[in-house]
């Protein structure tokens, strides 16, 4: 079941998308919002899988709704006026809603969603998950298998890939969170590696791509342990 | 107002359309409250989002005259440029109001 949040205020859409989601399977709604500071206070963001998120709010726009977001969810972007489909874009939302909703086109939109999270199940079955970040101001995938280290630093936190490395505002515990935990591990409090990177582990040191990661002494034997170094 | 073209449009039963009609009457009322107490204020930002608020309600009934007035009202309360032109506007918007409400909720008695 795809648990989903609504924020708009817009009572009398809220309303009908609600009677929209009930005679849809699979897809719940958890929670209704009638501004984004509420939303951003109450939504437990573990507990749902997409938002419909309005744009023009008062107080706080859809988009800096997003934009405060550590991790931005799946979302489906419903406005009154079409000129933000490029913003829709830019986030990658699922679908761009442009109200008023016909029945015939929110079915079509759930049909989409429904679609986005099947490829998201067959890309966690075969391995080929991505995370988005968001780096010099705009959402970027990256695919988990291409990356070798993440580094806190003072105010940010680089991922490193094989040929690039990327700074984001993420804390780096909500970047272990994003990455699948039996190919991640944290050796350093300002270390998460994968682990099938790592090419050399001497003593509480491990080299990955030619650099050096300190490993800490809360760490080691976990480390040795998940590698089956004896 | 075509009241068989919005059920076929959300895809409903008469209970619901019914429900959706008694909303938008009761956020038509309230938003023209809105604007009344922000242009009084000359608020126009205020007016601004509230004629937004109130198009989305409107436009599902297809109310053209009072769509093409709330989007008037919406571009000269963000631009500024045509402040007694926007008031003419809002009070007209006022009159509107009053004329369509009464239809909106005729239709909706008439559902059973």
């Amino acid at each position: 079941m795809l648990k989903c949040a609504i924020i708009d205020d817009d009572p009398l859409f809220t309303k009908i998308l609600e009677q929209y989601l009930s005679e849809v399977d699979n897809i719940e709604v958890v929670g209704t919002y009638d501004n984004p500071s509420t939303a951003l206070n109450k939504i437990n963001f573990h507990e749902i899988d997409f938002l419909y998120l309005d744009v023009e709010m008062p107080g706080m726009t859809g988009l800096e709704f997003l934009n405060s977001l550590s991790v931005v969810p799946p979302i489906v972007i419903v406005s009154g006026e079409k000129a933000y489909g490029a913003d829709a874009f830019e986030y990658n939302a699922i679908d761009y809603l442009h109200k008023p909703i016909s029945h015939a086109r929110f079915l079509k939109s759930a049909g989409k969603v429904k679609a986005y999270f099947e490829k998201v199940k067959v890309a966690d079955i075969t391995g080929q998950q991505n995370i988005f970040i968001k780096h010099d101001g705009m959402h970027i995938r990256l695919a988990v298998d291409d990356i070798f280290t993440v580094r806190a630093n003072d105010n940010d936190v680089t991922i490193a890939t094989n040929g690039k490395s990327y700074k984001t505002h993420l804390r780096l515990k909500d970047i272990y969170d994003m990455l699948p935990q039996n190919d991640f591990m944290q050796v350093h409090r300002s270390f998460i590696v994968q682990l099938s990177k790592i090419d050399k582990v001497d003593g509480e040191v491990i080299e990955i791509n030619s650099r050096t990661i300190p490993v800490s002494r809360t760490y080691i034997n976990e480390l040795y342990e998940r590698l089956k170094i004896k | 107002m075509d009241i068989l073209g919005l059920k076929e449009y959300l895809h409903c039963d008469d209970a619901f359309l019914k429900s959706i009609n008694q909303k938008i009457v009761e956020e038509v009322k309230k938003i023209k409250k809105n604007i009344e107490k922000a242009a009084t204020e000359e608020n126009w930002q205020t007016v601004k989002l509230n004629a937004h608020k109130m198009l989305s309600s409107v436009k599902i009934f297809e109310m053209n005259e009072l769509v093409s007035l709330l989007e008037k009202i919406e571009i000269n309360a963000n631009s500024k440029n045509n402040i007694p032109g926007l008031k003419k506007d809002i009070e007209n918007l006022y009159i509107q109001v009053e004329k369509v409400i009464p239809e909106m909720q005729l239709a909706s008695e008439k559902l059973q």
